[in-house]
């Protein structure tokens, strides 16, 4: 526990964490299962191009996602790259995007020569959401809408059918941060989702350590994916505008296997620390915490706080060096928005208010396996002791 | 043996082989060495994102290379169009490539915003050469591309010299060549870099994988950054980036599948003179083979199919097939009929491309082909050669099974 200013590490007290304390989900399966997994691949001989792991994962993701077609892919870049190619995105189209979001979600279109037109978000919900995307749409010529489950928190998506209709334009979803959240959001009747792309890196609930997966109910768009990721695993021939490779091994999932048998496990482990979380800060002046009621972003995995630098007499970014310095690692993608990133900054951008000012003070708090409930009390207990000195400790990095 | 046709597969006999042949080397990495690097993972929870693992195996295969820096992704497909579009010359978009090669290299070079210009290969090595590619660059070109074929290598100095005579950038697809060595010199440092596979149908069984060897700084740290979002050491967004990580769990694999190499590539070696031998006896058929004065990995058996030869490639193929004996085709179609985007230019013939898609193929090969396989395949090919007009006549009046 920090007494003094000098017991704060970025003041060369000792660290809170000898080691550092990573950001992300990192939840691992059980050694003896993930040996027993990795003796039957060998015992096959089969190390990837469509194996039956992958065959029996993909139909797990169906069947608990209530959704007609899984395709399981290399990463979440190379989802994304093949969804565009497959809703026939070209090279110079534009895609309106959130000004927030996980950075690579951009990235991928980018490399694709796809021109990203950033969209402010909704101040309450902190999400792209159609009266935001319409008058973009009313403007410019828009080849498709990309929207982001951003911490889990789920878009509008029976808004989005309408404008899908109404302008006859193509939304695909980035999920990364969404499964196990509304899991029955994919499915629709009305058909309003062309995709969604979920990754399954180890930062996320459901992991294959790397790796993604794309949940549609329009076959024709599983075809294309299904085409473009190599020849093992198609149903069969169809167009598509260039080949790929985005195969996913038996390793790859073989261990998602094992994380979605841990999954409701790992939610509820999520949920314990996120209330412990808000417990902690709820009485901390200008920490506000996102998505507070666990029933809206079910997976827990994200813990979203805000800092109101006026309340809490540190900013955002003096309260990220703080914890730095601690050894906390923390996710650092949502504290630029996206048109601020020195990469993006040639593309045009509307204003984008409520995007700057959750930039400027947003922040990921470490939530994962890793993250015992003693090392929650430890990060907030540096929470609030920085509160408490914000004076003394502002005063003193200014000297500094 | 085949007493009559009745006994071929083909026509309604039982298979020679009860569980299928096939052209992939499936090397069986080194299982105690993969479970205990994949255990430290596992403890430690690192599953990706340049973790120790990766580190160990870029170092050991920089090493294995004599090149400066290895820089491992999530496939070679992914690896090549990364360093492709590092290399080329900015504002230009043309890559001179053979037509002979991999069939979906012209997919490679799309997804890196490229277009390829396709050239013939030598007849000697069935490979590129500086005579056959320098007519094909121009104030275009912004990278050169050399793929060494199956079993022998291109023409390295040529098409070094070529990229110095035009001030072009050049990387070697390398997937076919690794384990090689070039006038006593390890393939991996010739060029501007070189790219290699870790799928298990190569060498070295990564599950899935690729990596790109290079004694270029810039270059080796750029695709660093490249293959990280975009990120360099201090974590920030610098340039245009995906996620192209090759995980832990496929690093432990390589290293572990690396550490069998020189008992896979001994094993290799006599299974490729077995065929040698057994193929020497039929006319007809030539086996393309290895030079024992350098390096090789002997994983590939390459076969020409002559004049003399009495079935067509594809006859010859099929019956084989039926027979689960996966033989395949060797690299067709060629890329310049074939490919979705290309610059075509009509002054560029391709003699050598046109007949080596019609007339090589490759039989099996690795994991699942012993030595007295080996003698059953030169058996039943020899029956396939002595009854050949009899099976060409058969075939050409429907009755096929």
């Amino acid at each position: 526990m920090k007494k003094s200013l000098a017991d704060l590490a970025i003041f060369g007290g000792k660290l809170l964490f000898a080691k550092v304390l990573p950001a992300g989900q990192l939840n691992v399966p059980d050694w003896g299962k993930i040996e027993g997994m990795c003796d039957a691949v060998f015992d096959r001989h089969y190390f990837t191009n469509h194996g039956v792991l992958a065959k029996e994962l993909e139909e797990k993701l169906c069947v608990y996602l209530n959704v007609n077609n899984a395709i399981t892919l290399t990463n979440e870049s190379i989802s994304l790259m093949y969804v565009a190619t497959a809703l026939g995105l070209k090279r110079g189209a534009k895609v309106v995007v959130p000004a927030i979001a996980p950075p690579f979600v951009v990235q991928s279109l980018v490399w694709m020569g796809i021109e990203p037109v950033f969209c402010d978000i909704d101040k309450r919900s902190f999400l792209l959401t159609p009266d935001r995307v319409r008058p973009l749409l009313e403007e410019q010529k828009i080849s498709a809408i990309l929207a982001s489950d951003l911490w889990g928190a789920l878009c509008d998506k029976a808004g989005f059918s309408k404008i899908t209709k109404e302008f006859d334009t193509p939304v695909f979803y980035d999920a990364t941060h969404a499964f196990g959240c509304g899991a029955s959001n994919v499915k629709s009747t009305e058909k309003n989702c062309y995709a969604e792309v979920f990754s399954l890196h180890t930062s996320n609930v459901l992991s294959a350590g790397e790796g993604g997966f794309v949940a549609t109910d329009d076959d024709e768009i599983a075809e294309k994916l299904r085409n473009l990721r190599s020849s093992y695993g198609r149903r069969k021939d169809v167009s598509i505008p260039v080949d790929g490779n985005g195969r996913f091994s038996e390793l790859q999932a073989g261990f998602a296997l094992l994380s979605l048998d841990d999954l409701e496990k790992n939610i509820q482990a999520n949920k314990n620390r996120k209330l412990r979380y808000i417990k902690k800060l709820q009485s901390i002046e200008g920490i506000d915490i996102l998505l507070d009621d666990v029933e809206i972003a079910e997976n827990a995995q994200c813990v979203v706080i805000v800092v109101n630098e006026l309340n809490y007499g540190l900013s955002r970014d003096m309260l990220v060096n703080i914890l730095k310095a601690e050894n906390i690692q923390l996710d650092m993608g949502f504290t630029k928005t996206l048109p601020d990133i020195p990469i993006y900054k040639k593309f045009s951008v509307t204003p984008i208010p409520v995007a700057e000012s959750l930039a400027s003070s947003v922040m990921l708090l470490p939530n994962g396996d890793h993250v015992s409930p003693e090392y929650v009390e430890l990060i907030c207990s540096v929470i609030k002791f920085a509160h408490e000195n914000s004076n003394k400790i502002s005063n003193k990095l200014d000297i500094n | 043996m085949k007493k009559n046709l009745e006994k071929f597969a083909i026509f309604g006999g039982s298979p020679v082989f009860d569980s299928v042949k096939t052209t992939m080397n499936l090397p069986r990495p080194d299982k105690a060495v993969f479970l205990r690097e994949l255990k430290k993972s596992i403890d430690s929870h690192v599953i990706t994102d340049n973790g120790p693992q990766l580190l160990q195996l870029e170092n050991t295969l920089a090493k294995f290379h004599e090149t400066k820096y290895c820089i491992a992704f999530c496939s070679c497909f992914v690896a090549m169009s990364i360093t492709l579009r590092e290399l080329a010359l900015p504002g230009k978009n043309e890559v001179v490539v053979p037509s002979l090669t991999y069939r979906r290299m012209s997919d490679i070079i799309a997804w890196a915003g490229l277009v390829p210009r396709f050239c013939d290969v030598d007849e000697n090595t069935l490979g590129v050469s500086s005579d056959k590619a320098e007519g094909c660059i121009n104030e275009n070109t912004a990278v050169i591309l050399a793929p060494h074929p199956i079993s022998n290598l291109c023409d390295i100095e040529g098409m070094i010299g070529l990229a110095k005579k035009y001030k072009l950038p050049i990387l070697f697809d390398a997937v076919e060549a690794n384990g090689g060595s070039h006038e006593g010199k390890k393939i991996g440092s010739f060029g501007d870099a070189e790219a290699f596979s870790l799928h298990p149908s190569k060498i070295i069984n990564g599950a899935e994988g690729g990596y790109i060897t290079t004694n270029n700084k810039k270059l080796a740290e750029s695709l660093k950054y490249q293959r990280n979002y975009g990120k360099n050491e201090h974590d920030e967004i610098t340039q245009l980036g995906i996620n192209a990580h090759l995980n832990e769990m496929h690093a432990a694999m390589a290293f572990a599948s690396f550490s069998t190499l020189n008992s896979l590539i001994n094993s290799n070696k006599k299974h490729h003179l077995e065929y040698q031998k057994v193929l020497e006896c039929i006319s007809g058929l030539r086996l393309v083979t290895y030079p024992l004065s350098e390096s090789r990995n002997w994983k590939s058996v390459l076969v020409e199919l002559e004049e003399s030869w009495p079935l067509t490639r594809e006859m010859t193929l099929e019956i084989l097939n039926q027979e689960r004996v996966w033989a395949r085709a060797y690299y067709s179609p060629a890329q310049h009929t074939s490919a979705k985007k290309q610059i075509s230019a009509n002054d560029i013939a391709f003699p050598v491309t046109e007949y080596a898609v019609k007339r090589y193929m490759l039989l099996p090969f690795g994991f699942t082909v012993t030595i007295g396989d080996i003698k059953k395949i030169g058996d039943l090919l020899l029956e396939i050669r002595n009854y050949g007009e009899d099976i060409v006549e058969k075939l050409g009046s429907g009755d096929v099974v």
